[in-house]
């Protein structure tokens, strides 16, 4: 198992070089002149004797290799360079705002989980009856609801018509229910489906076929031999839950002005704050590629047969 | 002529056919049937409530909502219809490519696919945006940037998967040109499957985009557009919230409307493609 996480942290070398890379060369090519947008934010007139200078401070007329060996360097020891638009680090900005983006997905993933087992367990259970058919309608629905409108839908209900829930900012535990809801309920939804569709297959296995003729349990058969088993691809799932929660959370953030990072580097694409951008992306995508990798070796733990595949070869 | 029985034998679809009739059709005749110009500012009747020139009422720069809702029907099925075909097309190039040719240069193409699907979606489109500007163009590059690879790679095992049936082998034995099998066995199953894959994936590709569009990354200012008009109604909430329901609403109803069919299409996918979209 220790060898099999090792193996898998070595191979996140490389893609993640190749990661920075592309990140590098999307702003290097990008019809924008970082010198010109430093210089705007500066409130200095960009006269060409002054985009030289900018030019020159920031490094932008050296070869690209080196420009991307430095910037790699530095990004290695942390310095992600200074904000045009504060002068000070971006990273330190966006760690200040990061364990409330954080606070705001974990939750949201709490709800996903949550929620959804219980209802795709007894959807699969009661397949073809009621509850069955209410809870793909509601998965239907939910999948379909743009989260910016839902948002505005939860407080227009439970703020403005009721004034039960506190409509924006970070404070309470019921500051955070709405957007974690709004965060959640795409996620909540496509899981629910994904664990229905888990259940039924397993339950169509021939190991529940011959749990039956044996004369297990009925409950018995369900609790061990059903949803043991119907997990393993829900496991897998979490990985991209995680992915459409931090993307998701951008736009959550800002409907209910929740002082995470989503709105802090939307408020830097509005500036053409490029460090700010760029730390943002690798930030968010380091998070992701983690959590897969957690995810995965969760995967390996309940699954030996992928451990053993892949542990074996080279 | 199978799929369409199979549309009709669900009862949701008697739902979903009609409304994406009518929201195509909103797209297409938009400048006939929409009662006023979407982009006409008339701040003297700004935030009216409906009434028999403005049926839905006025925003706040008194431009006519009905209007701007139907307009937005354009910009959205427009901009979606170019996305599904440009992610169509690069996806189908590598994917094929990568697949049928095999060796180093699937090896390659593979591995600038998995960086691509490392990134989360939305992120990636966001900083690409802030990258090359804001814009209704740079948002469809942006969408298209981000979900090419995914396409890419369930092509690519489906072309593996046809490439070594018999029907294949076959026609080599019978001594076909690389270029006659690709574009007379490889290509039709290929395409088929690839329709309904990108099918299933227009409401998803709607939520993109009305959601960039909210962020105000989107359509320039007096574009119509279902987020922008979300967006713009923002701090009307106490006020006025009719007017963030009713673009709202589209979104809702066209989406789910795609999402539908969708999901009886799903079942005549090819177990290949099943298996890699979990």
């Amino acid at each position: 198992m220790l060898l099999f996480i090792l193996k898998r942290l070595l191979a996140l070398i490389p893609l993640l070089l190749a990661i920075s890379v592309l990140v590098f060369l999307i702003l290097h090519f990008g019809n924008n002149d970082p010198a010109m947008a430093y210089l705007r934010l500066s409130h200095i007139p960009p006269t060409d004797l002054a985009l030289e200078a900018a030019r020159e401070s920031l490094g932008l007329n050296r070869p690209l290799s080196v420009q991307y060996l430095d910037w790699l360097g530095k990004a290695v020891r942390l310095d992600f360079g200074m904000s045009y638009v504060t002068g000070k680090p971006v990273l330190e900005r966006l760690l200040y705002y990061l364990p409330n983006t954080l606070y705001l997905a974990g939750f949201s993933l709490m709800i996903t989980i949550f929620l959804s087992l219980p209802l795709g367990i007894i959807s699969a259970l009661r397949k073809d009856r009621w509850p069955d058919h209410l809870t793909r309608a509601m998965a239907f629905v939910g999948v379909s609801t743009p989260s910016f409108w839902l948002g505005f839908l939860l407080v227009f209900f439970f703020s403005v018509k009721l004034g039960w829930l506190p409509a924006l900012g970070k404070g309470g535990i019921t500051h955070v229910l709405m957007p974690a809801f709004t965060l959640s309920l795409m996620s909540m939804c496509i899981n629910t489906r994904l664990i229905r569709a888990s259940m039924l297959e397993q339950m169509n296995s021939r190991s529940v076929l011959y749990a039956r003729v044996r004369g297990i349990h009925e409950k018995r058969i369900v609790g061990s031999h059903i949803l043991k088993n119907a997990m393993i691809p829900v496991v897998t799932a979490i990985g991209m839950h995680i992915g459409e929660m931090l993307g998701g959370a951008v736009v959550v953030e800002i409907i209910f002005a929740w002082p995470g990072v989503g709105r802090y580097a939307v408020s830097a694409i509005y500036n053409r704050d490029f460090p700010v951008m760029q730390c943002f992306i690798l930030m968010m995508t380091l998070i992701f590629v983690f959590c897969n990798l957690g995810v995965d070796i969760l995967y390996a733990w309940l699954d030996p047969r992928i451990r053993y595949r892949e542990g074996g070869k080279a | 002529m199978t799929t369409f029985k199979a549309l009709m034998a669900r009862k949701m679809n008697w739902f979903a056919l009609p409304v994406i009739m009518v929201i195509l059709s909103m797209a297409v005749l938009a400048p006939w049937i929409a009662p006023h110009d979407p982009s006409q500012i008339n701040l003297e009747q700004k935030l009216t409530s409906p009434d028999s020139e403005h049926l839905l009422g006025t925003d706040h720069l008194g431009r006519d909502i009905l209007s701007r809702l139907i307009w937005g029907a354009r910009t959205s099925m427009g901009s979606v219809f170019v996305i599904v075909n440009l992610v169509m097309f690069f996806s189908l190039l590598v994917g094929c490519f990568s697949g049928y040719l095999g060796g180093w240069v699937d090896t390659l193409l593979m591995r600038i696919c998995e960086i691509f699907l490392t990134f989360p979606t939305f992120i990636l489109a966001m900083f690409l945006i802030g990258v090359l500007g804001m814009g209704m163009g740079n948002v469809i590059i942006a969408i298209v940037l981000t979900h090419w690879a995914w396409y890419a790679r369930i092509i690519r095992s489906l072309t593996l998967s046809i490439k070594s049936r018999e029907y294949i082998m076959a026609s080599q034995v019978a001594g076909s040109s690389h270029f006659t099998i690709f574009t007379r066995h490889l290509l039709p199953p290929i395409m088929a499957q690839l329709v309904i894959l990108a099918t299933l994936d227009i409401g998803h590709m709607m939520l993109h985009v009305s959601g960039l569009s909210f962020l105000g990354l989107g359509v320039k200012a007096p574009t119509a557009e279902w987020g922008v008009m979300i967006n713009d109604a923002r701090q009307y909430i106490w006020t006025q919230p009719e007017l963030i329901f009713y673009p709202g609403m589209m979104i809702f109803l066209a989406v789910l409307a795609f999402n539908i069919p969708g999901d009886t299409l799903r079942d005549s996918l090819d177990p290949v493609i099943r298996a890699e979209e979990t």
